[in-house]
């Protein structure tokens, strides 16, 4: 992986956990496999490392304002907490925010996002991750690694990493 | 001299003092204008005509919408560029760019329609500004990161939702005074005056409520739970109903103000964020962000008739009335 430098000729403002604009994700992926046995591997929360390669662990809390957690402790170093803001099984969908800011550890300073298993012709299924992020610092000057690039870049990572895993375990597993 | 941040409010103040300001008003069409961030425009929809939304070209990325008086101007805030774009509603043109220097969000108009308000994102300030000249009058410290702004004609203050510092801040509109500081949830974002009731509301985006807050006393009154990441808040016309919008529920919150009890749950598009009633209080709009698309609401039958599709990433909304050129 190369990363291409740009000298920063104006100092980032302070990083707050919210900004001016967001942005969207969306990903889905076609799986060969049941919605139920998909939802048999994502339904948990709190267990993203069961499926995503690259979440090293995942540990459930409780907290009395956000409610649901999740700690992930990421392969690259560091962790990042979620909160489940919405919970449907009949449905196969989850939605949760992140509730830490540490932009050092991910350079987003705060999403949303919802993951929906949708059934496809054939008893197969779709399994689509959307979300909505904003940059690390949001400030008017961002430097590099705090960019609006560098969340897109670490928010698209993530989710096709993480779905391209479940299609191998779900596929392999059908 | 009252202070009117929306065309609905100028209609109440029509009624109540016979203000002949409205003369000008074309015809008896309402159009609902919406600002798409991530396409950079305004789209214009007439409402009652099944025509295609206009769009009106903007500066990079606007977020908030105010509306003058007589509705012939339309003022939209530019965060990113440190701009507020002045738009000419009979012409459907932006007219002029006023520049800005911080991270303009939440702006209200005044009531003669010559200043308007912003606050500012990253310097944590009030701003008031004289339209013609574009220049900064005075300024007012308030909490961290204000996002939404509402004002109180009646009173003369302005209101703004300090996200970073669980608070609103009010002011004084004239000399941006501090009035008080009022905590409420956490992470307030959306706020709205209802002159109806003299309440001011605010959604807290991450406790999932919603403050009520006596506009007179400036007491909070009440903490009402609503659903999941409320994004934007309007009141009724006649003051009757809130209108919430749950952005990861991809749902809205009708509420009753008075027991501030929720009548209905309604499902709206994805990532819905902010509302608004039309003239009366039989139809409301909500802005999908992530669908970049308007719901339009049946209010009486708690239900979503159609959806209208915007610009990409489409914010906030206002409604006013329709302006010949």
């Amino acid at each position: 992986m190369i990363i291409i430098a740009v000298a920063p000729f104006v100092i980032g403002l302070d990083a707050e956990a919210h900004g001016p604009t967001p942005h969207k994700i969306d990903e889905t992926v076609a799986i060969a496999a049941t919605p139920e046995a998909i939802w048999a591997l994502i339904g948990d929360f709190a267990n993203l490392a069961k499926w995503h390669p690259l979440v090293a662990e995942s540990a459930a809390k409780s907290d009395e304002i956000q409610g649901k957690l999740r700690v992930l402790t990421l392969k690259s170093g560091g962790q990042v907490v979620d909160g489940l803001t919405e919970y449907d099984p009949t449905k196969m969908t989850y939605s949760y925010r992140r509730v830490d800011e540490d932009v050092k550890v991910l350079p987003v300073s705060s999403y949303t996002a919802t993951i929906t298993v949708a059934p496809a012709a054939g008893g197969t299924a779709s399994v689509e991750w959307i979300g909505r992020y904003y940059r690390g610092d949001t400030g008017n000057d961002p430097p590099e690694e705090l960019s609006d690039e560098a969340a897109t870049k670490a928010m698209t990572d993530f989710f096709q990493t993480g779905l391209r895993n479940l299609k191998s375990l779900a596929e392999h597993k059908g | 001299m009252k202070l009117l941040p929306n065309w609905r409010l100028s209609r109440l103040a029509a009624v109540v003092f016979s203000v002949a300001s409205l003369a000008c008003r074309a015809s008896a069409a309402d159009i609902l204008y919406v600002a798409s961030q991530n396409a950079s425009c305004v789209s214009e929809i007439e409402l009652g005509s099944s025509g295609e939304p206009q769009r009106i070209a903007t500066g990079r990325e606007p977020v908030s919408l105010a509306l003058s008086p007589d509705g012939r101007r339309l003022f939209t805030t530019h965060p990113e560029i440190g701009q507020i774009s002045v738009i000419n509603a009979a012409t459907g043109r932006v007219e002029r760019s006023l520049s800005y220097p911080g991270t303009p969000f939440g702006i209200a108009v005044d009531a003669d329609g010559r200043h308007i308000f912003v606050d500012d994102w990253n310097r944590d300030v009030v701003s008031k500004i004289n339209v013609a000249s574009g220049a900064i009058i005075t300024e007012g410290s308030v909490g961290r990161s204000p996002a939404g702004l509402a004002a109180d004609p009646m009173r003369r203050r302005l209101f703004t939702a300090d996200r970073e510092s669980d608070q609103v801040s009010v002011r004084d509109a004239d000399t941006l005074a501090a009035v008080a500081t009022i905590p409420v949830g956490k992470a307030p974002f959306a706020i709205t005056f209802s002159p109806a009731l003299r309440r001011v509301y605010v959604a807290n985006v991450r406790s999932n409520d919603l403050t009520v807050i006596d506009a007179d006393s400036l007491q909070v009154v009440a903490t009402a739970s609503v659903g999941a990441v409320p994004y934007g808040v309007a009141a009724s016309p006649d003051g009757a109903r809130i209108l919430v919008s749950n952005q990861a529920a991809g749902s809205v919150s009708l509420i009753d103000a008075r027991s501030l009890k929720i009548l209905a749950v309604i499902k709206v598009g994805q990532y819905p964020e902010g509302v608004t009633f039309g003239s009366t209080a039989n139809t409301a709009f909500v802005a999908n962000w992530f669908s970049d698309t308007i719901s339009v609401l049946d209010v009486a039958r708690e239900t979503e008739i159609r959806q209208i599709k915007v610009g990409s990433g489409p914010r906030s909304l206002a409604i006013g009335p329709s302006i010949g050129e």
